[in-house]
């Protein structure tokens, strides 16, 4: 059991350093969040996923089950038409719901 | 050809599934994307029986499917049976080697998705080619069409199938026609309550499978097979993992013909 408090502060520190440089990335990142209609089991994740991550500038492509979502995320500047986004989503054979330039700190689950 | 082998090689591949079956034994209509690749394999322990003569048969099948479209895939099944008849009439009494080859082509005819469901019915046709060596399938060239509807979302899949196949006369033996109908329930188990990202999912699998096989000079009167197949199934974003058992329950007309006894089946399958 640790008791010295400058140990426990240097701990929190760390962390704090860690979320803060982890936010950053967040913040330098454009961030797209797709409602997917007909997006209901695992392996249909991996058709969409691959499709997205085919277009030229995305980075990292998470999906969320529950709520039928997609969060596409491309560096900073680099900005995704909405059509390419369905277009992708389409050719997986389903459908995108919704579209919203998503704040950074809208993260889904991995 | 041998007569025996024909018939008893043909009441085995009754059992063989389909290619993208999402349940195991049953058809599915859920999409393969656009210019992917899906490869399934099953390992299938088959028995079938008259009550002169009887077969034990693993077979290795080996199924590959492409999205040329959203809405267009083609798939290709290649069967690599071992096993023999017993009791041995002849020294080429044996299952082993490649089964026939089937190829067919699917189209989404019908597409509902909503926020955590889909619906979709897709027609498909295709062909058995006679590439078998192994007496699995007809060994004739043998055109088949089918419907299948699928019900998908986060807790359950529902898949209902039909499929006609043409089995054109071959070796002089006339295996008749068959009429598949299949249905499957899907329930997930676990995880209990979905949580955030994409977690794997273990599902119940309860499949229902009817065989009829129309009238033919080599097996006399019509006949019909009831099947049911329970199974597991586990699936992830990268993978699936299934295994199950294929039960008779219902059958008729047996008429001296061979027909299936159970299968057993462990199998993956991989999209890339």
């Amino acid at each position: 059991m640790n008791k010295d408090p400058r140990r426990k502060s240097g701990l929190f520190g760390a962390g704090g350093l860690a979320l803060a440089l982890a936010l950053s990335s967040q913040a330098s990142a454009e961030t797209y969040r797709l409602g997917v209609d007909g997006l209901a089991c695992p392996l249909c994740t991996f058709g969409i996923e691959k499709q997205l991550k085919k277009l030229a500038g995305v980075t990292v492509v998470k999906t969320d089950l529950a709520s039928s979502t997609v969060i596409v995320t491309t560096p900073v500047g680099k900005t995704l038409e909405r059509s390419a986004l369905e277009g992708a989503v389409k050719r997986a054979g389903f459908k995108v719901r919704s579209f919203i330039v998503a704040p950074s700190d809208n993260e889904v689950g991995s | 050809m041998n007569r025996a082998l024909l018939l008893v090689g043909s009441a085995v591949s009754i059992v063989l599934g389909p290619a993208e079956a999402a349940p195991i034994t049953t058809e599915t209509a859920l999409p393969v994307a656009a210019k992917e690749f899906i490869a399934r394999s099953q390992l299938i322990y088959a028995e079938a029986s008259s009550r002169a003569i009887g077969a034990r048969t693993l077979i290795w099948e080996n199924a590959l499917g492409y999205g040329l479209q959203a809405d267009w895939a083609v798939f290709a099944v290649v069967p690599l049976a071992f096993g023999r008849i017993e009791p041995i009439l002849q020294p080429s009494d044996e299952l082993t080697g490649f089964g026939d080859i089937r190829i067919f082509a699917r189209y989404t005819a019908l597409k509902r998705n909503g926020p955590g469901y889909t619906f979709r019915i897709t027609p498909f046709a295709g062909v058995e080619l006679p590439s078998g060596r192994s007496g699995i399938g007809s060994r004739s060239t043998d055109p088949f069409a089918g419907v299948v509807a699928t019900f998908l979302n986060n807790d359950v899949e529902v898949d209902v199938s039909a499929r006609y196949q043409v089995n054109t006369p071959k070796f002089e033996v006339n295996l008749g026609d068959l009429l598949n109908i299949d249905g499957s329930v899907q329930y997930r188990l676990l995880p209990r309550r979905l949580g955030t990202g994409v977690p794997r999912f273990l599902y119940a699998v309860g499949e229902v499978n009817y065989v009829r096989v129309t009238a033919g000079d080599a097996i006399g009167d019509a006949r019909a097979d009831l099947f049911l197949s329970p199974g597991i199934q586990l699936v992830s974003a990268k993978y699936i993992l299934e295994g199950g058992v294929q039960i008779p329950v219902r059958g008729d007309g047996r008429a001296g013909a061979p027909r299936p006894d159970f299968a057993l089946r462990l199998g993956f399958r991989v999209p890339f």
